[in-house]
């Protein structure tokens, strides 16, 4: 187990332990230490969320139940219908019965099972899009490269649990679309590998130092000259 | 105490689990206030939520299992909710801002930052958190409630404490990852 694995494990259960976890946070005085931070903010979590319901008596009257989800709301939403009418439920059943389908061959082999693409694309699918620019830093400071530049504006930046690693996940908007990156230290390729799967094209592309790094797009677009741009600004990070 | 008996009467049982249900609403209030973010609309599910459990009661085997039973129905409704009633969208802040008096009244004033916090939290990372630290769900529970991979469900939770605690000013210590294999 490495530190950043012990991040996440600390970070997602902080009270959960293994012999793995144990053995590295007796070794790591930092994990160590983040444990006891984690710990404590947990405890103050479960008190923050043990409100006195009595005494939340709203001032405000009566509302209709209402969506509360935007951090930075959508400038068109869309809102779901009261009532579907029986048309709607009909292609309602035959998207259903097509999304079944779909996901039956998915299953069934018409894709290798566990390969490196299909484990980037069913991570990026399942990823959720809010945007968090100013968690840019935060990402790149867990790990030990930095970018120098991008071909393109960050739009979204998080670290990933991907194959049982964290890993940088972000989102640029480059001139041709947005295009979804995630810098792969521990995965190897020998050269380049195109997919196109899920609704997904993109390319992995093999970096001698730092294992691999993957660039994809719903988008029609040549993952190729993105992903060359990043890779030429990846770089360790200097040790001051 | 709710296992049918032969010698007690159904109207015994019902009484029984009437009680339960009430003894357990405060929890399940609370529980479904962080799920929706508003005290009304938690009430709303709450009700609808007992009402489930009342008609689905014989189906409850173990007594020991009835919060973690209930609280399930509660999350499932709340769900539901947005399956069926036309949404408005408000922006996180209104929320924040309406919620404010009625948890600055709540007693701790030492933890308002972190509910603010908490509130703020987008639905995909705060859902997970209440489920686990005041539902009690497991990693795995979670996943399967929420259809999701277990790995995902690690990387809410992950995310969702970090931006909590981003709000003590702790910051990740870049020497630990100095040692990027560890031990």
């Amino acid at each position: 187990m490495n530190c950043n694995e012990a991040h996440l494990a600390i970070g997602a259960e902080p009270d959960a332990t293994s012999p793995a976890l144990e053995e590295h946070v007796r070794a790591c005085a930092s994990c160590a230490r983040y444990r006891q931070e984690m710990r404590q903010l947990d405890a103050n979590i479960h008190r923050a969320l043990e409100l006195d319901m009595a005494s939340l008596k709203s001032d405000a009257p009566a509302r209709p139940a209402v969506r509360l989800v935007t951090e930075t709301p959508p400038a068109s939403p869309v809102l779901a219908p009261q009532r579907a009418s029986a048309w709607r439920g009909g292609w309602a059943l035959a998207a259903s019965l097509l999304i079944g389908v779909v996901a039956v061959l998915f299953f069934w082999g018409a894709l290798p099972a566990h390969s490196l693409a299909s484990d980037i694309v069913t991570h990026v699918m399942s990823e959720s899009t809010d945007v968090s620019p100013s968690t840019l830093a935060v990402v790149l400071e867990r790990t030990r490269l930095q970018l120098d530049s991008l071909p393109g504006e960050v739009v979204f930046a998080e670290t990933c649990f991907f194959r049982g690693r964290l890993v940088p996940h972000l989102i640029v908007r480059t001139t041709e679309g947005p295009v979804t990156v995630m810098i792969l230290p521990e995965e190897r390729v020998g050269a380049p590998e195109h997919f196109d799967e899920g609704g997904y094209r993109g390319v992995v592309i093999p970096d001698n130092d730092h294992g691999s790094i993957a660039v994809l797009s719903r988008a029609q677009l040549d993952a190729d000259r993105p992903a060359r741009e990043i890779l030429n600004a990846l770089h360790v990070k200097s040790q001051t | 105490m709710i296992q049918t008996r032969p010698d007690e009467s159904g109207a015994r049982l019902a009484d029984e689990f009437g009680q339960l249900l009430e003894s357990l609403r405060p929890d399940l209030v609370r529980f479904a206030y962080w799920l929706a973010r508003d005290r009304s609309v938690a009430e709303d599910v709450v009700q609808e939520a007992m009402l489930r459990a009342w008609r689905a009661r014989l189906e409850l085997k173990d007594a020991a299992a009835v919060r973690h039973w209930l609280l399930t129905i509660v999350r499932r409704e709340h769900a539901r909710l947005y399956e069926r009633k036309r949404l408005i969208t408000v922006d996180v802040n209104d929320i924040v801002e309406r919620e404010d008096a009625a948890l600055a009244r709540s007693g701790d004033g030492e933890l308002l930052d972190l509910r603010r916090a908490i509130l703020r939290l987008p639905d995909d990372y705060r859902e997970p958190l209440v489920m686990q630290v005041l539902g009690g769900y497991s990693t795995a529970e979670i996943a399967k409630e929420m259809n999701l991979s277990t790995p995902a469900v690690l990387t809410r939770l992950f995310r969702a404490r970090n931006r909590l605690r981003e709000i003590y000013g702790m910051t990740v210590d870049a020497d630990c990852e100095k040692d990027g294999n560890g031990t």
